[in-house]
């Protein structure tokens, strides 16, 4: 199952995915393993892909054209194989649409030439109309491995993949004109599109230094290609491509992910070092991102992690981070402890509700997968169209969120909470949003209360405001300096900075918390009244409405410590300006990540409720 | 950041979190489960156990609810991470999910409803195979307070708890009598067994996990921190 599922899971793989079909079709004359497409998959989702504007892209192809002879990737060398060579180097892929399945692949490869000597620089140019995820029936069936792979194709979440594929435009296009978690969004993504790509092309500058340094055309054992410093290893490399490094072959879904990982794992080592010489930038990118965006968008990793009983977990990842600042702050004062975010959400259970909802997406998913597998493949088709069509609204919620900009403005106090109600009723679960009302109305209360002395509408008359607060801050100011506590109107900054973490770590675990009620009355067993998809596209707004609310918050933070605080030096202030923007920032993103773990959940709920109907 | 002058400030907010200073310097996280079947008081006990207060009307708990404790065990603090889960039978596959890794089980009854009684062997099976076998069951008989409407006696539980190698207390949410006990005694269970190696810490499924604390620079604590097992990081 790895097979597919990375396929779908890296993201640029729609034509990597391609390729791989076509190498098998063009009468390769290996078809010896599935072992080797599995591992051939995972090179392509390193593949370089052309979407949208990568700047490291730039840097490395030059670097590797320069290289001189090369070999554009590792497929086409496989398909090649018996002309013995290689093509070209600047590969240009455009793409049309990718869907995840499509039943016809249609591709238009030219190639100029292509001789044993690899020395042609020729653009290779892909068009492709539509690129299928999946391969075409008859050559899943023989790889023996079709029904699994469809399966994990169509559960795995991979928000990057799809969403940069699908929707090129939108991550260069107008990334600052979302407000709230659009604008977010589209900033992960565009970062993810770009180190994805920067791999990529990294990638493919090895694999064409390698393979053409060796000689080799063999690709059966693709990994190969990827190790590290082909220069160093060519011997090794021979040899071991003699022998075939052939890994078990994925009978058990286990040792498939892992194999795949290890060969990402080794293609991301070579890629970074390519990359060094191509720019520190693109290095950057990837030693910080890359992992995350392969793990993440890497079903079969993700397989992995859970047969590795999650010890990578999320939650357990901030659970350990926040255990190590705790050790830090054990050391220092008291008082600066309780302005730890990391802290003060689990503190409000934050981390628990998500390390629950985790625990029950994955469940969620590995129910998933088990049903796909006992399906016939006509129903698995139907089966997948519609879990597809959930994820969909999962992935592309940006989208609809520009459209939906116009609604009135974030935050307005009693905006969030009808909307929430109304979002909530309209999930037809029997959820209440009591507890993150109530969270959030002592957020707003107290950032109020700051300015108690203004009579004002402290949200909408921002700037009037700031100036008459400043001024009662400085008449109170000496009082203030002498006993902090007493003073009920006006707080001092430290702790108006401390009130603003702890309430966006309340607000946030709230939210958390809210998101993961809804995953448990979603399960619990009850008839489903909705639809999933009317399901999903709900959930969708709301977070939309949490993230919105938070960053709104966050800002009024942060508009409010910059108000208290202009009689501050910079360097006293900017930090905790800057602190609770970023917290803010945090926050939003724990948001995005439990509504991401809602996926499996909403599939496994629709999978049983079409049963139900089923049996009716 | 803290300026002198916030100094009390801080500290008006340091006590009111859950969380004060001495806190943060537990050795172990213990993760418990409630389990036992609706209406039974597991909401309340908890609620007793970390508020140490009653409460009166308690809603229906909905998936798990979450509360921490820290306590302390043969001079060890220890974090008690407690899940909740709703007692509903509709919430039952919902709940199950939550079993896995806990290192102590309260499993409560009411002892004035005798089917919250005879529904024990089922709740007994599910933390059994869902759970690993050093877990400690605790058998909680709840509503200690309601003696007069006592449909299950304490003998007839005892015996039972002794069948399936539970420990066993009546307790009362509303009075307090015995909540602390119901927890303590399950932790100093689960900690008796870290200490004579029958529990691996570094078992995934144990429930446990070892915070060797910072190195308190002589402020907080100065215990002896164990040095066994768990992460040596």
């Amino acid at each position: 199952m790895g097979a597919t599922g990375r396929l779908s899971g890296a993201s640029d793989q729609g034509q990597s995915k391609v390729h791989v079909n076509m190498s098998g079709d063009s009468g390769d004359t290996v078809k010896p393993d599935i072992k080797t497409d599995v591992e051939k998959v995972s090179d392509d989702s390193l593949v370089p892909k052309e979407s949208g504007p990568q700047y490291p892209k730039e840097d490395i192809m030059i670097e590797s054209s320069g290289d001189g002879p090369v070999e554009t990737s590792r497929e086409k060398g496989r398909a090649e194989l018996d002309g013995g060579t290689a093509d070209t180097e600047p590969v240009v892929i455009t793409e049309g649409t990718v869907i995840n399945e499509t039943p016809e692949v249609e591709m238009a490869k030219i190639r100029s030439k292509q001789d044993g000597a690899m020395t042609d620089t020729e653009p290779v140019v892909i068009t492709e109309g539509t690129v299928i995820n999946e391969p075409p029936e008859a050559e899943m069936a023989e790889t023996g491995l079709s029904v699994e792979c469809n399966e994990s194709v169509s559960l795995e979440p991979e928000p990057e993949m799809e969403s940069t594929e699908n929707e090129p435009d939108q991550d260069s296009g107008s990334p600052m004109k979302g407000r709230g978690w659009g604008t977010w969004g589209s900033w992960g993504k565009s970062l993810l599109s770009t180190a994805t790509a920067t791999v990529g092309h990294g990638l493919t500058a090895v694999k064409e230094k390698a393979e053409a340094t060796l000689g080799m055309h063999n690709s059966t054992s693709p990994e190969a290609a990827h190790l590290d410093m082909p220069e160093a290893y060519e011997q090794e490399h021979a040899s071991e491509t003699e022998g075939g490094t052939v890994e078990p072959l994925p009978s058990s879904p286990a040792a498939g992910s892992r194999g795949m990982f290890s060969s990402i794992t080794n293609a991301v080592q070579s890629t970074g070092k390519t990359v060094l010489t191509g720019g520190l930038d693109a290095l950057e990118f990837i030693g910080k991102k890359t992992m995350d965006v392969l793990a993440e968008s890497d079903p079969g990793f993700k397989r992995t992690k859970i047969l590795m009983q999650r010890t990578a977990s999320l939650s357990q990842m901030l659970r350990e981070a926040k255990e190590k600042e705790k050790q830090r702050l054990s050391q220092q004062l008291p008082d600066e402890r309780t302005a730890h975010y990391g802290v003060l959400f689990d503190e409000f259970q934050g981390l628990s509700h998500l390390e629950a909802l985790e625990i029950l997406s994955h469940e969620s998913e590995s129910k998933v997968q088990s049903f796909l597998i006992t399906l016939t493949e006509e129903e698995l088709e139907t089966c997948k169209t519609n879990l597809i069509a959930i994820k969909e609204i999962f992935f592309h919620k940006e989208l609809e969120n520009e459209t939906q900009q116009a609604e009135p403005n974030p935050g307005e106090t009693e905006e969030f909470v009808s909307r929430l109600t109304e979002l909530l009723f309209e999930l037809h679960v029997a959820a209440t949003p009591d507890k993150l009302n109530k969270a959030r109305k002592k957020a707003h209360d107290w950032v109020t209360e700051a300015h108690i002395s203004v009579p004002l509408d402290a949200k909408e008359e921002k700037m009037e405001e700031t100036y008459t607060e400043t001024e009662e801050k400085e008449s109170s100011k000496t009082n203030e300096e002498h006993s902090g506590t007493d003073e009920n109107k006006s707080k001092t900054l430290e702790e108006m900075y401390m009130l603003s973490v702890r309430s966006l770590a309340e607000v946030t675990a709230r939210c958390i918390e809210q998101l993961h009620k809804i995953a448990e009355l979603i399960l619990h067993g009850q008839d489903v009244e909705k639809p999933a998809q009317d399901q999903a596209k709900v959930l969708s707004k709301i977070t939309e409405a949490m993230c919105k609310e938070v960053s709104f918050l966050s800002q009024k933070f942060s508009d409010s410590l910059t108000s208290a605080g202009s009689n501050k030096k910079a360097e006293v202030l900017n930090p905790l300006v800057n602190n609770v923007l970023l917290e803010g920032c945090n926050s939003i993103t724990y948001i995005e990540d439990a509504f991401q773990l809602l996926l499996p959940v909403l599939q496994i709920s629709h999978i049983q409720s079409s049963c139900s109907k089923a049996q009716q | 950041m803290a300026n002198a002058n916030t100094g009390s400030l801080l500290n008006k907010h340091t006590s009111n979190a859950t969380m004060a200073t001495a806190p943060y310097n537990y050795s172990y996280i213990f993760k418990y489960i409630i389990i036992g079947d609706m209406g039974v008081g597991k909401s309340c006990l908890l609620h007793q156990f970390t508020e140490k207060k009653f409460m009166a009307d308690c809603p229906h708990t909905i998936g798990v609810e979450f509360g921490t404790r820290i306590i302390e065990v043969s001079g060890q603090k220890i974090k008690l991470q407690i899940w909740d889960t709703a007692g509903q039978e509709r919430f039952r596959a919902v709940t199950r999910s939550y079993y896995r890794g806990a290192a102590g089980a309260l499993m409560v009854y009411d002892i004035t409803r005798r089917s919250t009684y005879n529904h024990l062997s089922s709740w007994l099976t599910d933390a059994r195979n869902l759970t690993n076998p050093n877990t400690v069951i605790i058998l909680i008989g709840n509503k200690a307070d309601l003696e007069a409407q006592r449909d299950v006696t304490y003998e007839e539980a005892k015996q039972f708890a002794e069948e399936n190698g539970l420990l066993f207390l009546e307790a009362s949410a509303k009075t307090g009598e015995n909540v602390e006990d119901a927890f303590l005694e399950a932790a100093k269970k689960i900690y008796q067994n870290i200490q004579d190696g029958s529990l691996d810490l570094n078992a995934a499924e144990s429930g446990v996990q070892h915070k060797p604390s910072a190195p308190q620079g002589g402020r907080l604590t100065s215990e002896p921190q164990p040095q066994r097992e768990g992460c040596g990081c």
